[in-house]
């Protein structure tokens, strides 16, 4: 018996060896195309699983390859939660496709320099895929919405990506649950429309014995909505504190307007801005905040929720999902007029500032960086462009596309005021912390806005002494790399004064390199100033 | 990774080596300077300055890294002073004392970029002694008015000393910014500001606060005319900007132009 088990072990050994080596024949095969021209195998890594543009992108490495019969594209798809990870081995083992999606997940400015090729030569002459079109002989990076922002690193002063969409937040609406609550296709356009609609939501809910949740929250989508709404509070204070030229709340003015007392936690917009969270807290189901992504979607999928908010990069999986029609709106702000909340807030907020998304980047380990630089700019070509958009409905990036049915509700609204702050800037951890770890105590039916606010109270002004002086460091740290940076450049201009890129990029780093060296001084400033007040508090 | 460039011309491997650094590849750039082939006093000067600056940047950051830069610009500046290579290394010997060293020396940094600045280097980046002595001399007068106005005054004479655009522009943008943060004379915070928002810094978001600061120190300031002109500058050339729809609606309730402005167009 143990005899016929080991023979039938070795042939099946035998029978994976054979289709092992048969796969490398066929695959050697392959690397040649019928005119006996050598295959060119272009892999591109990305974490974008959303519905339609793995189905997208196919469809344009489809063209590319009917134009170019000796290149093969193909897809590497990896979802975001192991995406750093798997990058991070590919490119240190030295076996990276030959374009990967940058920007975040893991691309730092020094695996960018060190794994990546500067696009930069690329992005200043004309994309020749665009003959023909209006956008022929413009430079590539003048043929993006945003001048190919999306792909430049402030940093390293260069294009290291070529951007393919972009993306806007918008609250989602089934259209067929709303015209069964409300008898009408009318989208709210102003919070107090918004809430109403939630009201009406959940007393349809209990007439029919069926709940509906207004809002779908999870811990992904809920601050979406509320940062968006609390910051409208503030919006008219932003505009007032600090010397002039600030119409946004920066870190370091987050800071020292606070130290400086000029809002505190019990000031009205800030108590006002609690209330708005409050109110639209309850309008999601309890417990949202521990719920994931997923579930909220699939409580507005399944037609449980009314609503959910989340970018434009979820409208393609939604449409291939859900079973209703549904529309997009802009999260309502309250108007001037709101008697409760209309006072502190000027309008609605530009997104006039985006940047273009999904940037692509070459490896330096590609061993066809030049066909992998054409593929990119075949992409990015406004016919190519106009194609991505209409498959995956996702937000054009190349100037002249025109928008797809779908994805008209998503476009870049410009029009706007400046936003107002919140509680939680980025790049502020340790009060991030404090707020989040107290938010149970806001958001609870038997919590209140004072008892949020008295928790908070003890933490808030030390923790932005740690956040700065954790920022103090980053930004030191930046200005040592930086230090060497521009030694660099120097040297290049030095050993060719004809090098007129070199003296542009040095001219640049010369401006970034003292914008940052303020920013130092600020922040070292307001550091020493919120130290002193906690000394004195000590004291 | 090694050399972008394999080449024997002392000038290509000084140029790729340095290329290097700008790209954050700080130790292949140190590797590249140990063995790059130099034909004149001049490069092998150059060479131990790229040794001795991209030691700064190496990681992980050492003590000993830190004191070895330092002693090889101490040497090359003892050697000459006043060539290339003994100002860079003036310079950014400076830049170790306030920036790099374990135990900062902001006022001797200061010092030295004051005497630097004395031989009116004309190089772009050695000019920028100017801007960071405008932060440590603003910056330790704090946000006492009258320390400030003293500290503003006594850094007027620098922009004497400043022979490129670049220069000029980031040290007035350096004045300016520090005395609008430090609450300080808003009369001469905008003149500084024109003055470094006449020479367009090559960032654009940079250009872009440069410009609204203008207009917004003169609208404080009450001088309508000239927020009018830099507010609408700002409409028009950074339409993608987040700030372009506020900037708009404020200029639609500003005064109506000045009969001064109807004629030449501006107040200032």
């Amino acid at each position: 018996m143990e005899r016929i088990l080991n023979a039938i072990g070795l042939g099946l050994l035998a029978l994976c060896f054979v289709i092992a080596l048969g796969r490398i024949v066929w695959k050697q095969s392959e690397r040649a195309s019928e005119d006996g021209q050598q295959i060119v195998e272009i892999r591109l890594a990305h974490w974008q699983l959303e519905g339609g543009i793995r189905e997208a992108l196919d469809a344009l490495a489809a063209e590319y390859m009917k134009l170019h019969p000796h290149v093969r594209i193909s897809q590497i798809p990896i979802p975001e939660r192991i995406y750093k990870n798997w990058l991070l081995t590919q490119l240190v083992g030295g076996t990276a496709p030959d374009i990967i999606q940058i920007g975040g997940m893991g691309v730092s400015e020094e695996r960018l320099a060190r794994f990546f090729l500067p696009l930069t030569e690329s992005a200043q002459v004309a994309n020749p895929y665009n003959k023909g079109t209006a956008l022929e002989g413009l430079p590539l990076r003048d043929t993006f919405f945003d001048g190919m922002m999306g792909g430049f690193n402030s940093a390293l002063l260069e294009y290291y990506g070529i951007p393919l969409s972009a993306f806007t937040l918008r609250v989602y609406i089934n259209m067929n649950l709303l015209h069964e609550i409300t008898g009408s296709d009318r989208l709210p356009t102003t919070y107090r429309e918004f809430i109403d609609l939630c009201n009406q939501a959940s007393a349809f809910g209990e007439k029919t014995g069926q709940p509906i949740i207004p809002i779908a929250g999870s811990r992904y989508n809920s601050p979406m909505l509320m940062s968006n709404l609390f910051a409208s509070q503030t919006q008219r204070l932003s505009r007032e504190l600090g010397p002039p030229g600030t119409f946004q709340i920066e870190q370091v003015r987050f800071s020292s307007s606070f130290v400086d007392d000029e809002w505190t936690l019990d000031s009205p917009q800030i108590r006002s801005g609690l209330k708005i969270l409050r109110e639209v807290g309850q309008k999601m189901q309890p417990g949202f905040m521990q719920v994931s992504r997923d579930d909220a979607s699939f409580y507005f999928m399944q037609g449980k929720a009314l609503m959910i908010a989340t970018g434009s990069w979820d409208s393609s999986s939604i449409s291939q999902q859900a079973r209703f029609p549904f529309r997009a709106f802009r999260i309502p702000m309250p108007d001037q007029d709101d008697p409760e909340f209309g006072k502190y807030v000027l309008g609605f907020t530009s997104e006039a500032g985006l940047n273009a998304g999904i940037a692509l980047g070459v490896t330096k380990a590609s061993k066809h960086p030049a066909a992998a630089i054409d593929f990119l700019l075949f992409v990015s070509s406004q016919r190519m462009n106009q194609k991505f958009t209409d498959i995956s409905g996702w937000i054009p990036s190349v100037v002249g596309v025109s928008p797809s049915e779908r994805t008209a509700d998503f476009m870049i609204l410009t029009d706007g005021f400046t936003s107002g702050f919140t509680l939680t800037p980025p790049g502020r951890p340790d009060i991030s912390r404090v707020v989040n770890n107290a938010f149970h105590r806001l958001i609870a039916p038997e919590g209140s806005v004072e008892e949020f606010i008295e928790t908070i109270r003890p933490h808030f002004l030390k923790a932005h002494a740690t956040d700065s002086d954790r920022n103090l460091l980053g930004l030191q740290s930046a200005l040592q790399r930086m230090d060497v940076q521009m030694a660099g450049t120097s040297g290049m201009v030095a050993a060719d004064p004809t090098d007129q890129a070199a003296a542009h990029r040095l001219d640049m780093i010369i401006a970034s390199s003292n914008s940052q060296e303020l920013a130092r001084n600020n922040l070292r400033f307001v550091t020493e100033k919120i130290k002193r007040r906690l000394q004195n508090k000590a004291d | 990774m090694g050399a972008e460039v394999e080449n024997s011309d002392p000038k290509a491997s000084l140029r790729s080596a340095w290329q290097q650094a700008t790209r954050f590849l700080f130790r292949e750039a140190h590797e590249e300077f140990k063995s790059c082939p130099t034909a004149s006093l001049e490069d092998e000067r150059l060479r131990q300055l790229g040794l001795a600056v991209t030691l700064l940047g190496l990681q992980p950051r050492t003590q000993g890294n830190i004191q070895n830069a330092e002693a090889s610009l101490r040497r090359l500046i003892s050697e000459n002073s006043s060539d290339s290579a003994g100002r860079f290394a003036r310079f950014y010997l400076a830049r170790l004392l306030e920036t790099h060293a374990a135990s900062p020396d902001p006022k001797t940094a200061r010092d030295m970029y004051y005497e630097l600045l004395l031989e009116r280097p004309a190089h772009p980046m050695l000019e920028l002694a100017a801007a960071r002595i405008a932060y440590h001399d603003l910056y330790s007068a704090g946000e006492d008015p009258e320390k400030l106005s003293a500290a503003e005054a006594n850094l007027r004479p620098l922009s004497e000393l400043l022979e490129t655009p670049a220069g000029r522009r980031e040290f007035h943008s350096a004045v300016a910014n520090s005395l609008n943060e430090l609450n300080g004379d808003r009369t001469a915070a905008l003149e500084h500001m024109q003055r470094a928002a006449s020479i367009p810094s090559p960032l654009p978001q940079i250009q872009s606060m440069n410009i609204l600061l203008v207009a917004e120190l003169a609208y404080t300031l009450g001088k309508y005319d000239l927020a009018r002109e830099y507010y609408t500058k700002f409409a028009k050339e950074f339409q993608r900007d987040s700030r372009n729809y506020s900037v708009r609606k404020i200029l639609e309730t500003l005064p109506e132009p000045s009969e001064h402005t109807r004629k030449h167009g501006t107040d200032s």
